[in-house]
């Protein structure tokens, strides 16, 4: 965790802090600068003033950072949004990647910004990138550079890259002209004849942040954050893809809208969509036609690219065409021949939709216009299973992802607004929970089979049976309303690298238990009232390591206050334990805070007195388990009940005993009288023998 | 057998009764004096036995010990001269005789009286106090306990009250 930079009087006492004369001579405004800059550790200085627009990448900023000591001077800081999950994971791979064309990493932590005051994750990497060579997300280039100097600068460092990242197993998922650098402030090739660097692409999941045109037609159907993680393949088509917008002079594309352009490339082809009637020369041709091959299958690979580069020349791939329809099929006035097209469109006409496969017209359709025996038999199967789907509320909406699914087997999963690949859902759920969308679609899809069928239908999926065994989780997971489980835990499932979207820590950004604790107790400091368990906390946290919470699952679901209570403390002592994380007094104080329930469940209230006395004086220790260890003896319980017990007893034997005392007072008259005449009796006797003592004496002594 | 015990039993009570009364009898006729001025002296008792329905008759030995000690004087008197009836009938005469002997038993009844309103006020003074004592404890035991160790309350196996759910 860092804190905003320190006041000058600490940089002063810094012994290491190479800029300590710089900091004693500094004048007062840029001394107030100072104090609001960021620190990433004690060796990273964010500029949060100095932002550098040129890499700025949507909700990614970049800034200006300076290094210390042994750190490069010259850094920039990529900080990420929270709607957008880092690629943490990816980093220790993209860490260790030494080529010279890439952006390289230094570190990557969590910082406080200081106009908010909240976390955000962010990357810091050696500022040796110039200008892009492309700026626009919106239009697209046709920049006509001579197809000599891109070969030299552009494919060779980019295809030196792409192998570097097939060695580590790392999908880069953001090469395009808009992320790829000069190496200085020459905007032209012409002028120099440096290699392009290629920037960062761990700020945000895979492929987010591109321009669907450089995505293959299956991905680019998808939201930017529904593409899931991508493959080598895709690197390598949005390598091609690069390649053809900078050698090409005309933008063919130009005016068009992204729907529409995926629809050209269907119809045509990627290479004829792009290139158009732009003549380019022999020698990146047959490169171009490799990478920009629709089908993954048939593009090429590294090892093909590497093979060309080495002269030698592979023989022509004849692309399998796509199937056409010999007559249309008219949906919502519209005349589809491709199935594809109609596939992605069904999601926009689900009445339609499910009235054309009700009549058989759909049916007919593929069976008489379409020649293709295997999707035949697809769908074929599928209307056979047609008949066990539900046709209650929502069957056009599901009806048309089943059937989009099964006729075109790469079309993302089209439900209501959303569009992903299977693998892609976890981060746009995750995009959902902080955008504060509307939640019922996610839900929807996870309890239908809607992802695993689709996956099932591919031809290829990345770890299918790992993410299979995921979505079948979930589906059980989703009807659960216990706490730890629904469509939070599913979130943390899904996307293991989201960090907690708990609004507890709404200025936090929490991605382990650990960080967890911690920015419980900066949390706490501020406010001993606020709750700090909720559904995202426990699912977080029992995903994260279900040994810091699922012992206590039960009592965190308890319908008792005060074994949630316990359950809550006993996660917290946990995890301080297990992590070894040392005093926690803020969160001890509010432990000591929010124990009226636990206190409650003893009778005696001198027992209460003194577990508070306990509790209190412990509390100063910031140990949260000699907290929770006072209340794990059941004896203490059980002694309670039963000194409870003995006290009714008593009461009810007092409560007896007065009133057989009003019973007697009811009778005030004769009330002691019995004693009273035996006591009198007593008396009158002794007073009578007396007498008689005294008469004989004195007659005796008369006479 | 058990008809014989009791009819045994029966003639076994009789006989004694019996054999007191002759006995009793022959010391009234042997003690005639002794008799005669115990009986006119011991009138208040006889009174006082007769009205008093108390088991142990705690007034009447009061009343008797005293009207006892009135008469004891004039007892001796009889005994230590002639212990004659004529002696008796000269005592019985005598007002003054009768007025102390008789105020004897008034000063029995006086003490029954006294000591036992006093006691009685005592008592009753005690037991309100023991009222107000056991107030307190209980208001103690709800202080430390709770409200519901007062056994109103439905509790549930640990002590606690079940809440009924609102209609």
């Amino acid at each position: 965790m860092t804190e905003e930079s320190a006041p000058e009087e600490e940089i002063e006492t810094s012994p290491e802090d190479s800029r300590e004369e710089v900091a004693n001579d500094t004048k007062p405004e840029e001394e107030e600068k100072r104090k609001s800059d960021v620190l990433l550790n004690k060796d990273i200085q964010i500029l949060y003033q100095e932002p550098m627009a040129h890499l700025h990448k949507g909700k990614i900023r970049a800034y200006r950072a300076v290094g210390r000591n042994k750190v490069v001077s010259d850094l920039v800081a990529f900080v990420c949004h929270k709607s957008l999950t880092p690629r943490r994971i990816a980093s220790i791979k993209y860490g260790k990647v030494a080529n010279p064309n890439i952006a390289k990493l230094v570190t990557s932590d969590t910082v406080v910004w200081p106009d908010t005051g909240e976390e955000h994750f962010c990357f810091v990497y050696e500022n040796t990138l110039g200008q892009p060579i492309w700026k626009s997300y919106e239009k697209h280039p046709a920049l006509g550079w001579k197809p000599d100097m891109v070969l030299e600068n552009i494919a060779h460092p980019i295809i030196s890259i792409l192998m570097d990242l097939r060695d580590k197993d790392l999908v880069h998922g953001e090469i395009w002209p808009g992320n790829m650098f000069f190496s200085s402030t020459v905007s032209s090739p012409q002028q120099t004849s440096e290699k392009i660097k290629l920037g960062e692409c761990l700020a945000a999941p895979a492929s987010s942040q591109l321009p669907a045109l450089y995505e293959p037609i299956e991905r680019a159907l998808a939201s930017p954050t529904g593409r899931g993680g991508g493959t080598f393949a895709d690197d390598l088509y949005s390598f091609g893809v690069s390649l053809a917008v900078i050698l090409r002079t005309t933008d063919t594309l130009q005016g068009l809208t992204d729907e529409e352009i995926i629809e050209r490339k269907i119809e045509k082809g990627s290479y004829a969509t792009l290139i158009g009637k732009d003549r380019l020369s022999g020698g990146l041709l047959e490169l171009l036609r490799g990478l920009l091959y629709d089908d993954p299958l048939q593009r090429w690979t590294l090892d093909d690219v590497q093979a060309w580069m080495d002269g030698r020349r592979l023989s022509p791939k004849q692309a399998p065409k796509r199937v056409k329809a010999t007559r249309p099929l008219l949906l919502n006035n519209k005349k589809y021949i491709r199935p594809e097209l109609l596939a992605k469109d069904m999601w926009r006409y689900t009445d339609e939709v499910a009235k054309i496969t009700e009549n058989g017209e759909l049916d007919q359709w593929i069976e008489r216009a379409i020649e293709d025996k295997i999707l035949k038999a697809r769908m074929d199967q599928l209307f056979k299973e047609m008949k066990s789907i539900d046709r209650g509320k929502g069957y056009p909406e599901r009806l048309a992802v089943i059937l989009s699914t099964t006729l075109y087997t790469e079309c993302p999963v089209r439900y209501k607004n959303l569009s992903f690949i299977p693998s892609g859902f976890g981060k746009i759920l995750s995009e959902a929970y902080v955008q504060k969308h509307d939640l019922q679609p996610y839900i929807e899809i996870l309890k239908q089979n809607f992802i695993i069928q689709s996956i099932r239908n591919r031809r290829k999926v990345v770890d299918s049976s790992s993410l299979i065994s995921k979505l079948d989780t979930c589906r059980s997971l989703i009807n659960q309303q216990s706490v730890g489980s629904g469509l939070e835990r599913c979130l943390y499932v899904l996307d293991s690298e989201c960090p907690c979207l708990s609004p507890v820590f709404d200025k936090y950004y929490v991605q382990t238990p650990e960080e967890l604790i911690l920015a419980f107790e900066k949390i706490c400091e501020n406010s001993k009232s606020q709750a700090l368990f909720d559904r995202h906390v426990v699912a977080f946290l029992s995903v994260k390591d279900r040994k810091n919470i699922d012992p206590y699952m039960g009592e965190i679901n308890s319908a008792e206050p005060h074994n949630r209570v316990l359950g809550q403390i006993r996660t917290l002592a946990t995890i301080q334990k297990r992590a070894s994380l040392g005093k926690l007094p803020a969160i001890a104080e509010w432990v000591a805070e929010n124990l009226e329930d636990v206190y409650e469940r003893f009778h005696d209230s001198k027992k209460r007195a003194d577990l508070r006395e306990q509790v209190e004086a412990i509390k100063k220790s910031g140990d949260i388990s000699k907290i929770a260890a006072l209340f794990d003896d059941p004896k203490l319980y059980q002694s309670d009940v039963h000194a409870f017990h003995q006290a009714m007893e008593e009461y009810q034997r007092i409560e007896y005993e007065k009133q057989l005392i009003e019973e007697k007072l009811k009778n005030r008259k004769d009330y002691g009288q019995k004693t009273g005449r035996q006591i009198a009796s007593v008396i009158s006797m002794f007073l009578s023998v007396f007498i008689i003592v005294v008469t004989a004496y004195v007659t005796l002594m008369k006479g | 057998m058990a008809k014989k015990n009791k009819q045994a039993k029966k003639s076994g009570i009789g006989f004694k009764w019996i054999f007191l009364s002759v006995f009793f009898l022959a010391f009234m006729i042997m003690f005639m004096p002794t008799t005669f001025l115990l009986a006119v002296g011991l009138l208040p008792t006889f009174v006082a036995i007769a009205v008093d329905r108390e088991p142990g008759r705690n007034k009447s030995f009061t009343i008797g010990a005293m009207n006892f000690s009135g008469c004891f004087p004039y007892l001796l008197g009889l005994w230590t001269k002639s212990n004659s009836m004529d002696q008796v009938m000269g005592y019985i005469a005598d007002p003054k005789t009768i007025i102390v002997m008789y105020s004897a038993a008034g000063i029995g009844y006086l003490i029954n009286w006294l000591v036992t309103m006093g006691v009685s006020s005592i008592l009753v003074q005690r037991s309100r106090m023991r009222i107000k004592k056991i107030e307190e404890e209980k208001k103690a035991l709800e202080e430390r306990w709770g409200k519901h160790v007062n056994g109103s309350y439905d509790l549930d196996d640990l002590g606690f009250i079940i809440e009924k759910p609102a209609a």
